[in-house]
C-alpha cells in the first residue's frame, strides 16, 4: 500500500524537482500493477519500507521493530489519510469555487486560496468583506498613537480584537516599533469585523480604556484573553480590565452610556473608505501590508521610504 | 599476509565501511588509482600511432601491462585480449567461434547471465543448441554430469570458475578433458576465479578464460580474454575499426595479429594500465597468501551465519565454498536486509539474484537473497561485526 502513498507524494515532488520524477515513474508503475493484481517487482515498497525503518531504528529500535513488524498496517493507515486529505482538501476547493471561501457558505475561518487573490500576497480575511478593494491610505491620522508626531514613518493597522490574525500579528508589529523606536509612530485604528459578535463591544471598551490611559495595556490584555472574549463576550471584556488595570466600574459605565459607540463606528467607515477586505491591514506611509506578514515585509517597505 | 597494512592501501575503508561486495565491485588500493592517474597525468598518449614521446610512452605502459597480466595468468602476452569486461570476452567468443560444422553448446544453470545469454540468444535464433548441466542443490555440478552431456556434436563448453551466487567451484579440470576428449572447446567464466586463486591458464589447458578487471583491484571497464594463441590467429575479428587493421584499401583489408586484431578503436590505456597495476598488487601479496586468506574468511563467514539461524544457499561444507555467501533471513525481503545493513550497520553487501537467475532459481530462492562476498582486505573482526548487525536486524522482524 505504501506505493500508493509514495505516488502522491513522489508526483508532487516531481513537479518542483526531476530528481523524484524516477520515482514517481517507478511509483506509477507499482500502483498500477498492484491496481491490474499482479505484483509490484520493482522493490520500491522495500526500500521505502527499510529506509524508514532505518532512519527510526538510531532513535528506537523498538519502535522501528514496530514499524517494521506491522508496516502494511502502517501503509494503510497513510493511505486512508491520504485519501481523506486529497477528499478534505477537494471539498475546500469546491467551496472556494461555489462560494469564495473554502470553509463553505457563511464561513469566515482563514482560507488559503484567499492568497491567490489578496493584492499583497497573503490575505487573512477576518470576516470583512470578502471582495477585493483598492486600499486607500486613511487621511485622518485619528487613533490611538505612540511615536513622534513629525516621524519620518508613520504605520496606521486597523486591527479587530477578536481577530486571530490581528493578535498573530502583534509580535511583529512590536518588533517593528522596537527596531525602528524614535523614527516611527504607531496608530492603531479599531476596525470591529461585523462577523465577530463581540468585536464592537470590545473596540468600545478599549476606547473607554483609552480614557484612563490605559488603551495599550488593555490592548495587550484583549488579544491575550481573545478566547475569553470570543466565549464570554463582557465577561472576557471585564477580565482583560481586571488584568490591564483597568478600572471596572468607570469601564461599565462607559460601555453602558455608549460613550464610545460612535467613534468606534467612524473608525469602522474609515476603513470600509479605505476599502479594507480583512484585518489586519497596515499601511506605512503610503503603501500598504494585509495578513500577519513577517518582519522582512515590514522591514522592506520602512527600510525604502526611510532613505526616500 | 598483513592485512592491516593491506587496508591503509584502501581509501575507501576509511570511511569505517565494512566493504562485503567484492563479488560485485573490489575497492582499488592507492597503487592502481596512481598507475591510472601517471598516465593522465603524465604521458597521456596514443599507443602505436604518435611518435612522439608521451605516444612512446603510452605504448611501452600498455604493453608493459598486457605482460603483467599474461605473467599474473600464466599466459602469453599475445594470448591476452582486452575487453570491457567478462561479458564483452564471452560475446567476442560467442560472436567469432564459427558453430557451422558442430553448434553445440554445453553450460550449466549456475552461469551468470553473461555466460548464458550470448549463447541463448542466438540459441534462440536457431543458430546454436543449449544444453544445460543441472547443478545439485547445494548449486554443486559435477564432473560426470558434465561428462554426460559433453559429446562430439559439442563445440563448446561454458563453465563458471566460481559461482558469483553461492561461491561454488566448476570441476573444470574433468570437464576440459571431456571436451578436448570430444573435440570440443572450453571457455571458462573466471570472473570470481581470477582475482580469488592462482590462475595458470596455460596449465589449465583451458581454450578460453574470461575476467574482469574491476572484481581484482583493478578499474571498472577493462577485462580480458585469455585465449590459445592458435585459436586467436583462426578467429575473425569480433569488432573492426581503428587499430585492427595493417593495410586498407577501397578494395582489400589486412588484418592486425592477435591480440591487436580483436581491439578495436582507441583503447582504454589507463584501464590497461591500472590492470596492471593491481597485478602487481596482488602478485606481491601472493595469491596463494590471499586464498589462504580467504579460506579462513569463508569459514568464519560460514560458521557466523549458520550461528543466527539464516537460511544458506550452497554447499555446507565450507571448503566447497569461496569467501561468499548467499542467504536470507526468515520473512525479510533480501533487498529490506541489504539497505538496513547499509543505513543501520554501514555494512555494504548485494542483495537480488545476482545476474544469476536460473540458478537462484534453481536454489530455491527466486526472489534473490542478500550476498556476502568477502576479498583480502576484509577481517575476521567485520564478520563479527556483521553478525552482530544481522542479529539486530533480525530482532526487528
Amino acid at each position: 500500500m505504501i506505493c500508493f502513498v509514495a505516488l502522491f507524494v513522489f508526483v508532487v515532488l516531481a513537479i518542483f524537482s526531476a530528481k523524484y520524477r524516477p520515482l514517481a515513474k517507478e511509483a506509477f508503475d507499482c500502483v498500477f500493477k498492484r491496481i491490474t493484481l499482479r505484483p509490484c517487482e520493482s522493490g520500491l515498497d522495500e526500500r521505502i519500507k527499510a529506509t524508514l525503518v532505518s532512519s527510526i531504528f538510531s532513535k528506537s529500535p523498538k519502535a522501528a521493530a514496530a514499524l517494521n513488524k506491522h508496516f502494511e498496517l502502517f501503509s494503510w493507515a497513510l493511505t486512508i489519510l491520504m485519501i481523506l486529505s486529497v477528499a478534505y482538501s477537494a471539498i475546500g476547493v469546491y467551496n472556494w469555487w461555489a462560494y469564495g471561501n473554502c470553509n463553505g457558505p457563511d464561513e469566515t475561518g482563514f482560507c488559503v486560496f484567499n492568497a491567490l487573490t489578496g493584492e499583497h500576497g497573503q490575505y487573512s480575511d477576518c470576516g470583512a468583506n470578502a471582495t477585493v478593494h483598492q486600499l486607500t491610505v486613511p487621511t485622518s491620522l485619528r487613533g490611538e498613537s505612540t511615536g513622534p508626531e513629525n516621524a519620518e514613518i508613520t504605520l496606521i493597522e486597523f486591527g479587530c480584537f477578536e481577530c486571530k490574525y490581528t493578535k498573530q500579528a502583534e509580535p511583529t508589529v512590536k518588533q517593528v516599533l522596537e527596531q525602528y523606536s524614535g523614527r516611527i509612530r504607531f496608530i492603531f485604528k479599531p476596525f470591529p469585523l461585523p462577523t465577530h459578535n463581540n468585536s464592537r463591544l470590545a473596540e468600545q471598551a478599549a476606547l473607554c480604556a483609552a480614557k484612563q490611559g490605559k488603551f495599550w495595556e488593555y490592548k495587550d490584555a484583549l488579544f491575550a484573553n481573545q478566547d475569553a472574549l470570543k466565549a464570554g463576550g463582557r465577561e472576557g471584556i471585564l477580565q482583560a480590565a481586571a488584568q490591564a488595570g483597568v478600572d471596572p466600574a468607570s469601564l461599565v459605565s462607559c460601555l453602558d452610556s455608549n460613550e464610545t459607540a460612535a467613534e468606534v463606528e467612524a473608525f469602522y467607515q474609515e476603513g470600509v473608505a479605505s476599502g479594507l477586505y480583512g484585518t489586519p491591514t497596515f499601511f506605512i506611509n503610503n503603501q500598504s501590508l494585509v495578513g500577519p506578514k513577517q518582519f522582512d515585509s515590514f522591514k522592506t517597505i520602512i527600510d525604502a521610504e526611510l532613505v526616500k | 599476509m598483513d592485512v592491516e597494512k593491506i587496508r591503509e592501501d584502501f581509501p575507501v575503508l576509511q570511511s569505517k565501511v565494512t566493504y562485503f561486495d567484492s563479488a560485485c565491485m573490489s575497492l582499488k588500493p592507492t597503487q592502481v588509482v596512481e598507475a591510472q592517474n601517471a598516465y593522465y597525468e603524465e604521458y597521456s598518449g596514443c599507443a602505436g600511432r604518435s611518435l612522439h614521446k608521451l605516444g612512446k610512452k603510452t605504448e611501452e605502459k600498455f604493453e608493459e601491462a598486457r605482460q603483467k597480466v599474461a605473467k599474473f595468468t600464466g599466459a602469453s602476452a599475445n594470448e591476452v585480449v582486452w575487453t570491457r569486461n567478462t561479458t564483452e570476452a564471452i560475446n567476442l567468443v560467442a560472436r567469432t567461434l564459427d558453430f557451422t560444422k558442430k553448434n553445440k553448446v554445453v553450460t550449466s544453470n549456475m552461469e551468470h547471465h553473461s555466460a548464458l545469454l550470448p549463447f541463448m540468444v542466438p540459441a534462440k535464433q536457431g543458430k546454436l543448441q543449449m544444453d544445460y548441466v543441472k547443478a545439485d542443490a547445494e548449486g554443486v555440478t559435477h564432473a560426470e554430469d558434465w561428462e554426460e552431456k559433453i559429446d562430439e556434436k559439442t563445440m563448446l563448453v561454458v563453465a563458471h570458475h566460481t559461482t558469483n551466487s553461492v561461491g561454488t567451484h566448476a570441476p573444470l579440470k574433468e570437464i576440459t578433458k571431456a571436451a578436448h576428449d570430444n573435440g570440443a572447446l572450453v571457455l571458462v567464466d573466471a570472473a570470481q576465479g581470477v582475482p580469488h586463486v592462482e590462475t595458470n591458464f596455460k596449465k589449465s589447458e583451458a581454450d578460453f578464460l574470461a575476467f574482469s578487471g574491476h572484481k581484482m583491484l583493478g578499474p571498472t571497464g577493462m577485462g580480458c580474454l585469455l585465449a590459445k594463441a592458435k585459436l586467436l590467429e583462426e578467429l575473425p575479428p569480433f569488432m573492426v575499426g581503428g587499430e585492427t587493421v595493417e593495410h586498407v584499401s577501397l578494395e582489400a583489408v589486412t588484418f592486425l595479429k592477435p591480440p591487436q586484431k580483436f581491439e578495436a578503436g582507441l583503447q582504454n590505456y589507463a584501464g590497461a594500465i591500472g590492470l596492471g597495476a593491481a597485478c602487481d598488487y596482488l602478485a606481491k601479496i601472493g595469491m596463494r597468501n590471499v586464498e589462504e586468506h580467504e579460506k579462513k574468511l569463508a569459514k568464519k563467514l560460514f560458521d557466523a551465519l549458520s550461528g543466527l539461524g539464516v537460511k544458506i544457499y550452497g554447499p555446507k561444507d565450507v571448503k566447497e565454498r569461496s569467501a561468499l555467501a548467499a542467504f536470507n533471513m526468515g520473512k525479510a525481503r533480501p533487498h529490506e536486509v541489504a539497505m538496513m545493513l547499509d543505513k543501520i550497520a554501514n555494512v555494504a553487501v548485494r542483495s537480488g539474484v545476482f545476474c544469476a537467475e536460473p540458478a537462484m532459481v534453481h536454489l530455491g530462492a527466486p526472489q534473490g537473497a542478500v550476498r556476502a562476498s568477502l576479498y583480502l582486505y576484509n577481517t575476521e573482526a567485520e564478520v563479527d561485526y556483521f553478525r552482530e548487525s544481522l542479529e539486530k536486524i533480525a530482532k526487528l522482524y
